[in-house]
């Protein structure tokens, strides 16, 4: 609650305009699916900042072929929201990410028909009654041909970037004095990965990924806070000064690994001011290469968000069970899997002017 | 055989007077409309340079209107859009400086994710 509050009022002091665009993200803000959300995010529960710039803007207008590109990059804390507000211990994290992908839309032949009536409007003599007549004729068989079929497109992107993590790693091997047991790990990791989005009708987008990654197992470290105590004794006086660690502790290791991506999207109206997006099932499957100590991995969860058509506010809810088959021995019961969360994202308009912006 | 087709329409001038039409339009977030998708009597509108830093909202450009045609009926008014279910836009028109009484022509998504709209305005 006290995080909600103080997100929201962050979001009162950036007077920034919260405009409508949604998420549909697992619990770690990833998706398989481009939506055309641009602006900053928090998710209250993984206390995330993220920030996106790309030419989503242009897909206002639908063309036969577009090209779609963006960056985006996103910070968080380990330890969460609340511990960062509370002066708590920081850990981190960061990933910068760019996309370049090609849209392609299924309406070739209104597309075509379309151009001819702007040829014609075009030309030298217009208006003139024949083309006009030409035209009208044109616009009734666009309607015919929209009768027949739904509105379909299909996109191809490749997604690539840099993630590091900084943190401290408690190791009991070292002797020769208890500070230096305290090692200061800065994780760099990579990603790239493929994808493809299919869009059908108003209701379904769905969403396939696959990539390799390097990546580490600090998730599976244990996380705890340490007092390390100097006492220097002069005669029969004593000092006594404390330094404070936050720390993990555990098998440390980074590998390499490949992971696939699932999502599908359904889109629903619930009443005349509320919208729904819910990603009706996501999975994400990771499986390591020649590390024998990573288990492989599958999650699976459903995410709900609703906003308003206006647009002014989206947010939602999600489960996910965060290791469907138990590799990891992470918990025995399936419900003792399952993390919940809830998102709000605020999104904020391109920051170039229309001047700027062809 | 072109030329004599040109010259012949030159002759053929559509009933009707021009008109000059300002507009504004918005949308919801997963519209698209189809590229040379909007015309108002009979002339494109171009969306890409209408549009604000909002990237859902369109207007003609500030001291700017689009010449249209004004038949004896009315304006004929063509969007071809396409969006999600929910989805919708909603444009409010100007004829010579004075809003339509259709004002503002709001369309919602139909089963097929198209929002289209093709209607005379007077």
């Amino acid at each position: 609650m006290k995080a909600t509050l103080l997100t929201l009022l962050a979001g009162l002091m950036l007077c920034f305009k919260a405009q409508g665009q949604l998420v549909a993200e697992d619990a770690s803000g990833e998706s398989s699916i481009l939506l055309n959300a641009s602006g900053i995010a928090f998710n209250l529960s993984e206390a995330a900042l993220s920030a996106n710039w790309n030419n989503f803007r242009k897909l206002a207008v639908e063309k036969p072929y577009q090209t779609i590109w963006g960056i985006a990059a996103r910070g968080s804390n380990n330890e969460g929201l609340s511990e960062l507000f509370n002066g708590g211990q920081f850990t981190p994290q960061s990933r910068i990410s760019g996309f370049i992908g090609f849209r392609k839309s299924y309406q070739t032949s209104v597309f075509e028909l379309l151009k001819r009536i702007r040829d014609l409007q075009a030309s030298e003599n217009f208006p003139n009654e024949n083309a006009i007549n030409t035209i009208r004729q044109l616009n009734e068989q666009i309607k015919q041909s929209r009768e027949k079929q739904a509105t379909r497109a299909l996109s191809f992107y490749i997604n690539t970037g840099l993630n590091t993590d900084n943190f401290r790693l408690y190791a009991d091997n070292n002797n020769s004095s208890l500070a230096a047991r305290f090692r200061t790990v800065s994780f760099r990791g990579a990603f790239a990965a493929a994808g493809l989005n299919y869009e059908y009708g108003p209701r379904w987008t769905l969403g396939l990924s696959a990539g390799f990654e390097r990546d580490h197992n600090l998730d599976s470290l244990v996380s705890r806070d340490y007092k390390l105590s100097n006492i220097s004794v002069i005669g029969n006086t004593q000092l006594s000064s404390e330094t404070k660690y936050h720390a993990y502790t555990g098998e440390y290791m980074a590998y390499n690994r490949i992971s696939f991506k699932t999502d599908a999207l359904y889109f629903a109206k619930l009443n005349d001011d509320y919208r729904l997006v819910w990603n009706t099932l996501y999975t994400r499957l990771f499986f390591p290469l020649h590390e024998k100590r990573i288990n492989s991995l599958i999650q699976a969860g459903s995410a709900v968000n609703i906003y308003k058509s206006e647009g002014k506010f989206a947010g939602g809810l999600y489960a996910q069970s965060n290791d469907v088959f138990n590799t990891l021995h992470s918990a025995n019961g399936f419900t003792a899997r399952i993390s919940f969360g809830i998102v709000a994202k605020y999104a904020f308009g391109s920051i170039m002017s229309r001047d700027y912006a062809k | 055989m072109r030329t004599d087709q040109a010259k012949h329409n030159v002759n053929e001038k559509p009933a009707g007077k021009i008109v000059s039409v300002t507009y504004k339009l918005k949308k919801s977030a997963f519209v698209s409309f189809l590229e040379n998708g909007f015309s108002a009597g009979y002339v494109n509108i171009d969306l890409l340079s209408d549009q604000e830093t909002e990237p859902n909202s369109f207007s003609t450009r500030e001291g700017k209107s689009y010449p249209c045609l004004m038949e004896g009926r009315g304006l004929q008014v063509t969007v071809f859009a396409e969006g999600k279910t929910g989805d919708f836009w909603a444009l409010e028109l100007e004829i010579d400086g004075k809003p339509v009484a259709a004002n503002p022509i709001r369309v919602e998504t139909d089963p097929q994710g198209h929002l289209d709209f093709d209607d005379l305005i007077s």
